[in-house]
């Protein structure tokens, strides 16, 4: 047997109910042919997590272990499944349905995430668990099992905005990244990605605090969203050499399109 | 090309406004959402090459721990995070960290 965590079904509506959580007896999974059993070590939380106790999120189940993001070491394999992978220490793909079109999902029910759904109905919150060959990569090494459990949705959300849709002439030194609310876990992710090609990083965020902690990680400033005008303070700290921001990674909506328009350069100049 | 607005979600609202002077800009908008399982592998790639570190905020220890557990979601729903929040389930996988 192992120990699993589900939500447990109260009355309640939408946005109003909060499932409580479930401590679970259940048994060890067994891995089919193609799956490797998982010891998982550490797990980590998504705000998708919230809405599925708020009972706002689709296909709740409350059999189904909760989280997607999720980290372990490789304990046994199928009898397909390649022998190297034992004793190895993964992060599990958070997500199934979407193989490699850049475009989107190949699959026509769309992409289905890990935890607490009917949709792909497995999850990290758990000791163990059975997860196909094909849907882990080796966990970095330099990372610590925490590290690396915070890695899979975020990291993976945060390098298709950025890496993939933000091209590739906009991420090298001396272009200008600007990112909105920091603080959360895909934008801190993009920090993270976008500091890393050496683009110059931008940032909002509701408080001074969390600007302080951006620039501590790599960000080169950042202004108060909640200020009146605040692109045109922000437009002052750019550098003399790029007075334009290239590209915004955005996750509020809103009015960005607008402070956009007076942030974004105007036209192509080298590339 | 124009500047480019990555959208991967909308906090503040369902809908936002595009602005005639947005086409004036040759500005992109593009919604962009998860990840496809190559880009999962690029993904962790480039963060080996680099040897990026994701921002942890908080960690509680054990699956047996649900008043640790539900803190955590506490600091999801107060918004409070700066960074992930981490249930540490076993320990096992510690010694293989170089």
């Amino acid at each position: 047997m192992q120990k699993s965590i589900t939500i447990s079904k109260v009355e309640g509506r939408p946005g109003q109910v909060y499932y409580p959580l479930s401590l679970n007896d259940v048994p060890k999974p067994t891995p089919s042919a193609n799956e490797l059993l998982i010891k998982i070590t550490a797990a980590a939380l998504n705000h998708r997590d919230l809405f599925t106790r708020q009972a706002l999120y689709p296909a709740i189940s409350f059999e189904v272990p909760l989280l997607a993001d999720g980290t372990g070491v490789v304990v046994s394999c199928g009898s397909s499944a390649d022998k190297s992978w034992e004793g190895k220490r993964v992060v599990i793909n958070p997500g199934t349905g979407w193989k490699d079109n850049v475009e989107g999902p190949e699959d026509k029910g769309g992409y289905k995430i890990l935890g607490g759904t009917r949709l792909y109905p497995n999850g990290t919150l758990q000791e163990y668990m059975c997860v196909p060959e094909t849907e882990v990569e080796e966990a970095p090494r330099h990372l610590s099992d925490v590290e690396a459990a915070a890695i899979p949705l975020t990291g993976l959300t945060a390098w298709r905005a950025v890496m993939v849709k933000c091209g590739a002439n906009n991420l090298q030194p001396g272009k200008n990244i600007l990112i909105t609310g920091i603080g959360g876990g895909v934008a801190l992710m993009t920090l993270t990605f976008a500091t890393a090609t050496g683009a110059n990083v931008w940032v909002t965020s509701g408080n001074e605090e969390k600007i302080q902690r951006a620039k501590e990680l790599g960000a080169k400033g950042g202004v108060i969203y909640k200020e009146e005008g605040w692109e045109k303070k922000l437009q002052g700290m750019l550098p003399a050499e790029n007075r334009q921001i290239d590209a915004i990674v955005d996750g509020a909506g809103g009015d960005i399109v607008e402070k956009g328009v007076k942030l974004l350069k105007v036209s192509l100049s080298t590339e | 090309m124009g500047g480019i607005i990555a959208v991967y979600g909308m906090t503040v609202g369902p809908k936002m406004p595009f602005l005639m002077q947005a086409v004036l800009k040759n500005i992109e908008v593009r919604g962009s959402t998860m990840g496809s399982r190559k880009e999962f592998k690029d993904m962790v790639d480039f963060i080996k090459e680099k040897k990026a570190t994701p921002i942890v905020s908080r960690t509680v220890q054990g699956i047996e721990n649900l008043d640790g557990i539900n803190s955590l979601f506490d600091d999801m729903k107060r918004g409070t995070q700066f960074g992930k929040l981490v249930v540490e389930i076993a320990r096992e996988g510690s010694e293989s960290k170089l």
